[in-house]
């Protein structure tokens, strides 16, 4: 892999389209663009939910190891609807969740509630830090995509599997949390 | 729902910067982890359906044994006699370890993550590529 270009010129679509055909070679390599494109992303996203590195780095794994079986010969291939990350994180979000399982640190339970979410702790010197950890995990979680990841708020929607009115709602509330805190008062001013 | 919450609202710019900030994560993902991701899209996208055990318990079985002969292979090194990747993968696909109703190399990185020493793993890993002749170091 290491010999391959770090960014092939493709979007994230052309690179899917090729996974999905019988290409072996072309399909792996479009697939390592797509790893290497997003594997930052994806880390990120598992160490919102838990401090340990380790534990990310499973998740890291198990999320591209689950993206791969959607493409041919195991899955029947993929259609993006919206950008990848919107795919990914459902994704991320929940092998980290598993692995946090298998390591004891987290409730099994069929479904999570937004509440329910587990968090990285704040490092105590960092304010940001700590009034976001300090949301509402649902709150934190819609607030983080829209405007750390960039996302709109159809593809929070999607990427969250809620319903459009839901993310406002949620981050008309979050912005308010943050606008009342004295701590932020400078960047609202 | 309110007028206001129907607007798509916005937050300063400069917070927006803070929160990526606290958002960032360490360059921990090794060039070790690339490779393995890279073998698991080779093994899939060149793997083909194999028949599955009707009792998980003994795919799982034949799985161990094959790994343990294999991890054993591997430290001959060079009296090691190979007939090539496609070789290689139906010695792993034998079994769905991990149940997802196909067999690929995940299946043996499934078995590794259940205690497999992280070495053979790698040694595993490097001669499914440096069969194929490609990212060999």
């Amino acid at each position: 892999m290491a010999r391959r270009p770090q960014r092939d010129p493709r979007s994230d679509e052309a690179l899917v389209q090729t996974c999905n055909q019988r290409d072996a070679r072309a399909a792996r390599a479009a697939f390592e663009a797509l790893y290497l494109r997003h594997k930052d992303y994806v880390l990120r996203v598992a160490l919102r939910f838990t401090p340990d590195i380790d534990l990310a780095l499973d998740a890291v794994q198990d999320t591209f190891v689950q993206l791969l079986r959607r493409f041919p010969p195991t899955g029947d291939g993929i259609t993006l609807t919206a950008r990848l990350t919107t795919l990914l994180y459902p994704i991320a979000r929940n092998a980290t969740i598993t692995a946090l399982r298998r390591a004891g640190r987290f409730p099994v339970a069929d479904d999570i509630a937004p509440d329910e979410l587990p968090a990285r702790p704040a490092q105590q010197d960092d304010d940001i830090g700590r009034l976001l950890a300090a949301l509402p995990p649902g709150q934190r979680e819609t607030l983080t995509l829209r405007f750390v990841d960039g996302m709109s708020i159809r593809e929070v929607g999607e990427a969250l599997g809620i319903p459009e009115g839901t993310v406002k709602s949620r981050l008309h509330q979050g912005i308010a949390r943050l606008r009342a805190s004295p701590a932020l008062k400078d960047f609202f001013d | 729902m309110t007028a206001e919450i129907e607007q798509d609202e916005q937050l300063p710019e400069a917070l927006v910067e803070e929160l990526k900030r606290v958002d960032a994560a360490p360059a921990v993902i090794t060039a070790r982890v690339d490779r393995a991701l890279g073998d698991m899209a080779q093994a899939h996208f060149s793997s083909r359906r194999v028949r599955q055990w009707r009792h998980p318990a003994w795919g799982a079985a034949a799985a161990c044994v094959l790994l343990a002969a294999l991890f054993t292979t591997n430290r001959l090194e060079d009296e090691v006699v190979t007939s090539g990747y496609a070789d290689m993968a139906d010695m792993a696909n034998m079994a769905d370890v991990d149940g997802s109703g196909a067999i690929d190399i995940a299946d043996v990185l499934a078995l590794a993550r259940q205690g497999v020493d992280q070495g053979d793993l790698d040694a595993f890993a490097f001669r499914l590529v440096s069969l194929d002749g490609e990212g060999a170091p």
